[in-house]
């Protein structure tokens, strides 16, 4: 595939990652396994009229995309945005009001808004962009999808530039629910050791996270996204199979990954397939990234963005490593860095970036 | 030049039926499947005519011989029933050997039976377990994966109105870059309170048979339904002496970015994706022979359709919508009107617009109002319009 050349990234999550460019020193570390988005001053990119009118997620999802637009100077020609679950809260806020006015009288907005492709209608709109739109909605296929979609695009020579992100809230309704039925860490826990709980369930999160990619090589140095891969349910045989074939495909050996950036969420029963990556890839410095956003549809949009910024600055934060492992610091040059992504097992996808 | 992309297998089923023969015989006899609603319950159940599919979820659950019905909802159902017949149209198994991509659209997914639990969900999510997999618009492409034995690629889009188009567009991209050996598109939407409140808050919906573009429309009828289409390279079908019913020729994806819900009156997005798409299929106007329009018969769609086709084409051919027939399946809709169109190549025909009396003073346009056969038919073009500007455009050739 073509690679997508990274131009700008913004990503709003539970850390203080929106408006900076560098690396965090240090971490957040919540307690309750429910991480919320540290939501920035919406006034800056929308007006106090619609501010009123949208929810959350379009809110952040909004944000993100006009600051990672703003950073460039160019219109985009396509909008491409994965979600697993849309405008929660507008969803949840409509089902309310037909059971509460039984089904009359209604207010329009909400079902608007919960209508999966309302971001990339919204971003359009505001930024006058007539172009290729499409929202993909596959769990944790979703932002994936979107990077494979820009792909193919450069790869048809369709386009030059692409506005790729991600949005998903959870809310408390849903919080709930998705505790009950195992989702959860039942025992409450602090974010930071996630991955010392061994312990069914994981922590909830949430976030937007935009990047303008682009055909071209920028002239400055940069990273890019060489390759992507969506698994279904596979086994540790399929795993073992992807990742060989992803190397091959690139011309790299399994050494040449010089960092593994795992999607571990701390769920025991996906402790199989975690932990078969994590030794395959012996030879790569080993990272974790859900203790910092914690799970939700479209995190591997969460996981790119640190990724970059981890290449970018070739620098690696002690939050990164796993508490037990604090010690296996690498100061080698970083240049090749793999994310694979484990969603409860049923959607597995693996992400190759490399910097120039 | 790349390979063309054919069109191997079609499997549908609307409120006209199950299966494209009973659809196709349905729309010759110019006979709707809109009436009240006897399967779900709501307040509007009598208010509004609407395309409903009169088979209880169970017995669709049943008929489609799962080997587990644990979760499966109407959406689920719907999906596997129309997939089956595509699968057998196409002179495939199940589980075949072949790279094959599942590109599905849908656009409330498992709302349909997650709306009827909702609030004791919360109050006692335990007793609901068997639900929380279906809650999201993954589900039901998930279940068609493995049902079918689909593990190289899938995905889902939701852009609402346009969505099966868009999956149709991305099954043909990934034949031509040979992503994939087969690619399986299309959508499902099962009829929910939840979209029929959201409609008739809009105030979009018609107490009677829509009648689309006529003077005196007055919104649309939803309806429910799902449809595929397989799609492979014509090697690929020659090689497997498979018979191709069709080729695409073109498509196009093109966001108008006018207004959140409502389109440009001008037409200006959907003239810019029809003749993009006319010129990704290298084709003139005068080359169209049938133009199945989007039609909604909402105030909107039909003058902004109507002037964007009037001015494109010098020449208009016959069009009609044949929403008045299956209602607006909403993210199965591009998929339900592609299997129409291909049908229209197959049999030489062009459906009949029902309900149209006079036409809109905005563009005096008049679509086909009979059923007419034995007209030929080479190359046809499908619209789908949606909210947020989302236009798509595709062009289906004879073989």
């Amino acid at each position: 595939m073509a690679p997508l050349y990274i131009i700008s990234s913004s990503c709003i999550s539970p850390q203080p990652s929106f408006g900076v460019e560098a690396l965090l020193n240090e971490m957040i570390s919540y307690e309750g396994n429910r991480l919320s988005c540290i939501e920035p001053d919406y006034k800056q990119f929308i007006n106090p009229v619609q501010i009123r009118r949208m929810s959350r997620a379009l809110k952040f999802g909004f944000s993100a995309a006009m600051d990672c637009l703003q950073k460039v100077n160019c219109q985009p020609e396509a909008i491409i945005i994965g979600t697993g679950t849309g405008c929660l809260t507008d969803t949840e806020v409509f089902l309310h009001s037909i059971k509460d006015y039984e089904e009359t009288a209604l207010n329009a907005t909400p079902f608007i808004h919960s209508t999966y492709n309302q971001l990339n209608g919204m971003i359009a709109l505001n930024k006058k962009v007539n172009s290729y739109s499409v929202t993909y909605v596959h769990r944790a296929f979703s932002f994936e999808h979107c990077l494979l979609d820009t792909a193919l695009l450069f790869d048809e020579n369709e386009i030059e530039t692409s506005l790729v992100g991600c949005f998903d809230e959870m809310t408390k309704e849903h919080f709930d629910m998705k505790m009950q039925w195992g989702f959860w860490k039942q025992e409450s826990i602090q974010s930071e050791s996630l991955l010392l709980h061994n312990s069914l369930g994981s922590i909830a999160g949430e976030g937007s996270t935009f990047f303008m990619l682009s055909k071209t090589k920028p002239e400055t140095e940069c990273n890019s996204i060489l390759d992507i891969a969506t698994l279904f349910q596979p086994t540790v045989f399929d795993l073992e199979k992807e990742i060989q074939y992803l190397l091959a495909k690139n011309n790299l050996q399994l050494s040449d990954i010089d960092i593994l950036l795992s999607g571990d969420n701390g769920d025991t029963n996906t402790f199989e397939a975690n932990d078969f990556v994590k030794r395959f890839c012996a030879s790569s410095t080993l990272l974790y990234f859900k203790h910092l956003c914690g799970e939700y549809d479209t995190a591997t949009g969460f996981a790119v963005h640190l990724a970059n910024q981890i290449l970018t600055e070739q620098v690696i934060p002690d939050y990164l490593y796993h508490p037990e492992e604090i010690n296996k610091r690498s100061q080698k040059p970083i240049r090749h860095l793999l994310i694979y992504n484990n969603y409860f097992g049923m959607n597995q996808t693996l992400v190759l970036m490399v910097n120039y | 030049m790349p390979e063309r992309v054919m069109v191997s297998g079609l499997g549908i089923y609307t409120a006209l039926g199950k299966g494209v023969q009973t659809n196709h015989q349905q729309l010759s006899l110019q006979l709707h499947g809109l009436s009240s609603l006897d399967m779900l319950e709501t307040l509007h159940a009598k208010s509004f005519p609407y395309g409903e599919i009169k088979e209880t979820t169970s017995d669709l659950i049943q008929s489609a011989q799962l080997p587990s019905q644990q979760g499966f909802n109407r959406t689920s159902a719907l999906a596997i029933l129309a997939l089956q017949e595509a699968y057998e149209q196409a002179g495939l198994l199940p589980n075949n050997a072949c790279r094959t991509a599942l590109l599905n659209a849908t656009s409330v997914g498992g709302m349909c039976e997650i709306e009827k639990h909702y609030f004791d969900m919360l109050n006692n999510p335990s007793a609901y377990k068997y639900l929380a997999e279906t809650i999201d618009c993954a589900d039901s492409t998930q279940r068609l994966a493995t049902a079918f034995g689909i593990k190289h690629f899938l995905t889902t889009i939701s852009t609402a109105c346009s969505s099966s188009a868009n999956a149709i567009m991305l099954g043909a991209r990934m034949i031509k870059a040979k992503q994939a050996d087969i690619a399986v598109c299309g959508g499902t939407d099962a009829l929910t309170r939840f979209t029929i409140n959201g409609f008739n808050a809009l105030k979009n919906i018609d107490k009677n048979y829509c009648s689309p573009f006529d003077a005196n429309r007055n919104g649309l009828n939803l309806g429910e339904g799902a449809a595929y289409l397989i799609l492979e390279s014509e090697s690929r079908c020659l090689q497997r002496k498979a018979t191709p019913l069709a080729f695409i020729s073109g498509y196009d994806n093109f966001n108008e970015a006018f207004h959140p819900t409502a389109p440009n009156p001008a037409g200006e997005g959907a003239y810019q994706v029809m003749q993009r798409a006319l010129q990704r299929a290298n084709l003139q106007t005068s080359n169209i022979d049938y133009i199945n329009a989007h039609g909604t018969a909402t105030l909107t769609n039909d003058e902004s359709e109507g002037n964007a086709m009037k001015r494109l084409f010098h020449n208009l051919p016959a069009f009609s919508s044949t929403k008045c027939y299956t209602g607006h399946t909403l993210a199965a809709a591009g998929a339900v009107e592609a299997v129409f169109s291909i049908n229209a190549i197959q049999q030489q025909c062009v459906y009949a617009n029902l309900h149209f009396k006079e036409a809109m003073p905005e563009t005096g346009l008049i679509p086909q109002t009979v059923f007419e056969k034995n007209i030929p038919i080479q190359h046809v073009m499908s619209n789908s319009f949606a909210f947020g500007g989302n236009n798509a455009s595709l062009i289906f050739s004879k073989v």
